[in-house]
């Protein structure tokens, strides 16, 4: 029997990989140890995963050019990531793994600015405030379970979840 | 403007997502900046700043105008933040105490370049009123 044990361990083993295969790891060092790298990606790119060190907003990729203070607002903000690619999604459906997607999440501080999260591979949810580290940390210096009730300042409006294709999402 | 002064660009660390206000040190504002820096560097090695925390104000940056980065051959960042002046040369950082006040340095000149409402608006910890000129 002990063999048969060891065959169904290595196949639960093999999908959780194919499951997690698109999933980000929490990595800070990739987006902290270099200054460059660090100052010019900001929340949104590391809630895409992906650096252009051009400082990325919502929709700049696709002729969409944000007006603030008057965009920081949810309904802005989201045209400019769906035109990105990013597809809006329950928050507790999740992306699924029928597609290689990871999920991210919307906040804004109204008339002041907007921010994102991501959720990593380890089920927990980081972020990157604008050229500061990349943090797994909320406001209150706690693990971030979900960004829906982690204390995140003035961003107290929670716009919602999406899905990244980080092979049909593209950011600038 | 002599060809040989620096032209710094100081970014004001405020929003998260889009992008923050700037504003340029040059000439006179420049050199002092460069002498105050001076007085730092080396000086009291410090531990590194604090965590930033969303919708606070989380320091200055300043570094050379890009097209004084083309020129060199290092990109030097400084970064000031609570008491702490940070060097970043490539890959390298050294912390040190702001026995100067840097900081305060660079807010009032934000102040004076009219950033004085958003750094009250995400609590700077300064006391904000315009130089006289």
């Amino acid at each position: 029997m002990q063999w048969l044990m060891d065959c169904l361990g290595r196949i639960l083993r093999a999908v959780a990989d194919f499951v997690d295969r698109c999933l980000p790891r929490y990595e800070p060092a990739v987006w902290n140890s270099n200054p460059t790298v660090q100052k010019w990606n900001n929340c949104y790119n590391y809630a895409c995963d992906t650096q252009t060190n051009t400082y990325a907003q919502p929709g700049h990729a696709h002729g969409i050019l944000l007006n603030w203070p008057v965009d920081a607002a949810c309904d802005p903000v989201t045209r400019g990531a769906i035109a990105d690619g990013l597809t809006p999604v329950n928050c507790d459906e999740g992306c699924g793994c029928s597609e290689c997607h990871h999920q991210v999440a919307l906040v804004i501080a109204p008339g002041f600015d907007y921010h994102w999260y991501r959720k990593d591979r380890d089920g927990r949810w980081s972020h990157k405030l604008a050229d500061s580290p990349a943090t797994n940390l909320d406001n209150a210096n706690q693990l971030i379970t979900d960004p829906r009730t982690a204390n995140r300042g003035p961003y107290t409006v929670f716009c919602g979840c999406f899905c990244v294709n980080k092979s049909q999402v593209v950011i600038s | 403007m002599d060809t040989n002064d620096e032209v710094l660009v100081v970014t004001v660390g405020v929003f998260s997502g889009r992008p923050n206000p700037t504003f340029e040190l040059v000439g006179p504002a420049a050199r002092q900046w460069s002498e105050l820096l001076a007085s730092v560097v080396g000086v009291q090695a410090a531990d590194p700043p604090p965590p930033t925390r969303l919708g606070e104000y989380y320091g200055f940056q300043v570094e050379p105008r890009a097209d004084a980065i083309a020129r060199q051959s290092t990109e030097r960042l400084v970064r000031v933040f609570r008491g702490v002046v940070s060097v970043y040369e490539k890959r390298h950082a050294g912390h040190w105490r702001d026995t100067a006040e840097l900081e305060l340095f660079l807010a009032q000149r934000a102040v004076d370049a009219g950033h004085a409402e958003l750094l009250r608006k995400v609590a700077a910890p300064f006391k904000l009123e315009p130089s006289r000129r």
